[in-house]
């Protein structure tokens, strides 16, 4: 059904009348009232959420330093002992666990192996 | 009554300070400095979101990213390009990303849609001016996307042809081409509801 829109908009020449109603057409697109009110309060809970991330309990703190310091230093220790057993196992030309371990062939009676009863 | 008079008051003063003056001020941390540049912009920015996905429920959430983003972005923001510019860029980026989700969506009913005329459901007296609206929503998503941004910021939200060339990163001889085509097109399919008056 066509329209006689004359009424809402301005008499213009006929090119223009069609950009008049697309320049109404956006001035009534509008955001919901209090637009900028609700990006505030969005900001400022992520904020938050973001410091809270941040801040932790000393126990905590302490905790995540422990983990933090162990992961760093038993990679580091586990590269050195296995480096360590492929070299007595190298030098002793065996493969046993006294070889592994560096023992002496004998130890008063006791061997790896009978330590961890593998006899 | 006194905090809301300095609060009242505040907003004032926000609202006297240019865009980087108030930049200046949320990166000290006063997030009402933000809701300044949000409440100068978000006009502009409903403009240009509503013109290219048409009205609704995702465009209040596309909004709010635009400015989140942009909050994000001021530590790096530098300023080479204006405010208006860098929020509008935005916003095109994320509308073009919706439609996109959207097309994959609805790829299976688009032939359908498009196979529908343009009508509108307030076309009684009384909601003249709705029914124009919806009319002229229906016929801007008819638009190739390229032609829609253009018409979009050139006729929609009234920027010059060089400001519409800076935000889409296009020559503005493409801005003229790219609006004549759509011009013809909006002309042909508004002719039938507008009469002869909007085909010229």
């Amino acid at each position: 059904m066509p329209h006689d829109s004359s009424a809402q908009l301005p008499p213009k020449a006929p090119q223009s009348r069609l950009e008049a109603a697309l320049r109404h057409y956006g001035e009534r697109a509008v955001f919901s009232p209090f637009f900028a009110e609700r990006i505030e309060r969005r900001i400022n809970t992520e904020l938050a959420a973001n410091h809270g991330k941040h801040v932790l309990s000393p126990m905590d703190a302490l905790a995540q330093e422990l983990v933090w310091m162990f992961r760093r230093f038993a990679i580091i220790g586990m590269s050195v002992a296995v480096l360590l057993a492929g070299y007595n196992v190298y030098a002793n030309s065996d493969i046993s666990l006294d070889a592994v371990f560096g023992l002496p062939d004998e130890m008063h009676g006791l061997s790896a192996e009978s330590v961890l009863m593998l006899d | 009554m006194y905090i809301n008079n300095n609060i009242l008051h505040c907003k004032h003063l926000y609202n006297k300070l240019s865009d980087n003056d108030l930049i200046t001020a949320v990166l000290r941390g006063e997030t009402q400095a933000f809701a300044a540049i949000v409440r100068r912009y978000e006009r502009s920015i409903a403009a240009t979101i509503i013109g290219m996905l048409g009205r609704s429920e995702d465009v209040e959430e596309i909004g709010q990213q635009v400015f989140v983003k942009f909050y994000n972005a001021l530590p790096t923001f530098r300023g080479d390009a204006a405010v208006k510019t860098y929020l509008t860029r935005i916003a095109i980026n994320l509308s073009l990303n919706e439609l996109k989700r959207r097309k994959r969506r609805f790829s299976l009913f688009r032939p359908i849609e498009d196979a529908v005329e343009l009508r509108s459901d307030h076309a009684d007296a009384q909601s003249e001016s709705t029914g124009d609206q919806e009319l002229i929503e229906q016929a801007l998503k008819r638009l190739p996307t390229g032609m829609r941004e253009v018409v979009v910021l050139r006729l929609v939200n009234g920027y010059s042809t060089e400001e519409t060339a800076t935000m889409l990163n296009i020559p503005e001889g493409t801005v003229l081409s790219r609006l004549s085509l759509a011009r013809k097109q909006l002309q042909i399919l508004l002719k039938p509801h507008f009469g002869d008056d909007y085909a010229s």
